[in-house]
């Protein structure tokens, strides 16, 4: 157990790795939640649209 | 020269049809790539003996920094084919590309300055590949604040072409003057053609790390692609069935 | 053409000196400090300057159509695009290299160093304008085209005000400035080459929306 919570550590250089890391894959993670929002969005718009069309 | 496939390529429907077969292996492999490539690089490379555990940044911020430049080219060449054979999808291509772009090299120059913290002893040098980097980013914002300010459709992606062509001509300008400015970095540390000086415990990672950003890449591309593609077909039958699909499977 | 608004000549010049002498106030004027900046701080000037100019230069044709009729001209677009850029140029550049010992020597450089100061701006300004002049075409058609013209033209100043300082720099340690120069003229006959058919095309997108 404490040669994994040392191999987190990376002799110091621990919190440098780990920031870089999480906003790598923070942002890339984002890129993709963002682009399934847009069409969930564009889906949710038109699907919208038709009721309104079908109920007239 | 035959060039029916670009023109089948540039088909929205067919390329709708296509992608949508491609995006789960990319994304399948990009996620393997990835997940095995920054494990292996995190726990099982060994360090650097200069640079000790830091240089294990280099797993994320190399892929990053290639993929940046690589986007700004094929900007350059979707530009190119919009413009000589006005193939809409390729407006399409260059137009989704360069948010995407944008986020690789955010991605490289916030990697590359925490990087720089324990290896320079700063958040920021001036050092020559930062500089062209932050340049790069300038570059994209400039085609993406273009392509937003111009309202027609189709002018705004000439517009851009236009732009991206001659940024892509002035990269290797830049880059050669802002190496020249400051020769300071540590030269280049992966290469295909040459025979790397790291370990290979060090530079596998490395290998499958790149090949898994240029699958997300891909992947995300293509998805946002695909729904400008549903967007600009709007109307036509098959984005109307795809569309009733789609939506039925929200339900 | 370009005389008949005597404002367009003397505003980027203005402007020039104005900025020149903006830096003294911000940074303090210690001679040494100040003669060890100036390469930069003249570069800089010189570079918004044109920066500056560079707005307008397509939008009178714009405005009354003139663009239109270069359009259906039988004469090719890039050639008519390099004619005015160059017009602009001897309005705006040439006059800059004249103004530069100027400030040059109220910024401290020594005498020495005005020779490569000079040929420096007479190698690097049309290269500023020409570049320039692509993304004022983009931007012709826009009613806030300044800042987003700033956005798209700055990054690609970078390798010419670094040629540029650089042997201006060169020159105040006595060194060599051959490189640079040949370097600076080798980008401006590429410039002068390519950026006329990126002008062109530039136009002819814009005109027609």
């Amino acid at each position: 157990m404490s040669s994994f919570i040392s191999s987190l550590a990376m002799g110091g250089h621990g919190g440098y790795v780990w920031t870089a890391y999480g906003l790598c894959i923070f942002l890339m993670l984002l890129n993709v939640v963002l682009t399934f929002m847009a069409r969930r969005r564009y889906l949710d718009q038109l699907s919208k649209r038709r009721q309104r069309e079908a109920s007239r | 020269m035959n060039w029916v496939w670009l023109h089948k390529w540039g088909s929205p429907k067919w390329f709708y049809a296509l992608s949508g077969r491609y995006l789960p292996w990319l994304t399948i492999t990009s996620v393997v790539l990835l997940t095995v490539g920054i494990v292996w690089g995190l726990f099982f490379a060994p360090p650097d003996y200069q640079q000790g555990n830091s240089f294990r940044i280099i797993y994320i911020h190399v892929p990053a920094a290639i993929l940046a430049q690589s986007i700004y080219v094929m900007l350059a060449v979707a530009g190119a084919v919009g413009l000589i054979w006005k193939i809409k999808l390729a407006d399409i291509a260059l137009r989704q590309a360069a948010p995407i772009g944008v986020w690789m090299t955010v991605i490289a120059l916030m990697t590359g300055s925490i990087w720089g913290k324990p290896t320079w002893g700063a958040y920021w040098v001036w050092d020559a590949r930062l500089t062209s980097m932050l340049i790069l980013l300038f570059l994209y914002l400039g085609v993406i604040a273009l392509g937003q300010a111009i309202t027609n459709r189709d002018n705004s992606a000439r517009a851009c072409a236009v732009l991206s062509l001659v940024g892509v001509v002035n990269i290797p300008i830049i880059k050669y003057s802002v190496e020249w400015w400051n020769t300071l970095h540590q030269s280049a540390s992966f290469s295909f053609t040459q025979k790397p000086a790291m370990p290979t415990q060090m530079w596998f990672p490395l290998l499958l790390t790149v090949i898994g950003f240029y699958c997300y890449f891909g992947a995300m591309l293509f998805m946002r692609m695909r729904l400008e593609v549903l967007q600009r077909e709007n109307g036509s039958q098959w984005s109307t069935t795809e569309i009733d699909r789609l939506i039925g499977e929200h339900k | 053409m370009l005389f008949r608004q005597p404002s367009e000549l003397v505003n980027p010049l203005a402007f020039f000196t104005l900025v020149g002498s903006l830096f003294p106030l911000a940074l303090g004027t210690q001679p040494d400090f100040l003669r060890a900046s100036a390469p930069g701080l003249l570069w800089v000037s010189a570079l918004l300057a044109v920066l500056l100019s560079l707005e307008g230069l397509f939008r009178s044709d714009f405005d009354d159509g003139s663009l239109e009729q270069w359009i259906v001209s039988p004469n090719s677009l890039a050639i008519l695009s390099l004619a005015k850029v160059s017009a602009n140029w001897i309005c705006t550049g040439l006059s800059l290299v004249v103004l530069a010992p100027v400030l040059a020597l109220m910024l401290g450089l020594p005498g020495y160093c005005l020779p490569a100061l000079m040929l420096s701006l007479l190698l690097g300004t049309p290269i500023l304008s020409l570049i320039g002049a692509i993304g004022a075409a983009l931007t012709v058609g826009l009613r806030r085209g300044g800042v987003l013209l700033a956005l798209l033209i700055l990054p690609l100043y970078v390798p010419v005000l670094i040629l540029g300082c650089g042997a201006v720099e060169a020159s105040l340690q006595g060194l060599p400035i051959t490189a640079h120069i040949l370097w600076l003229a080798c980008l401006t006959v590429l410039a002068i080459t390519l950026t006329p058919f990126a002008i062109g095309a530039s136009l002819s997108i814009s005109v027609t929306e």
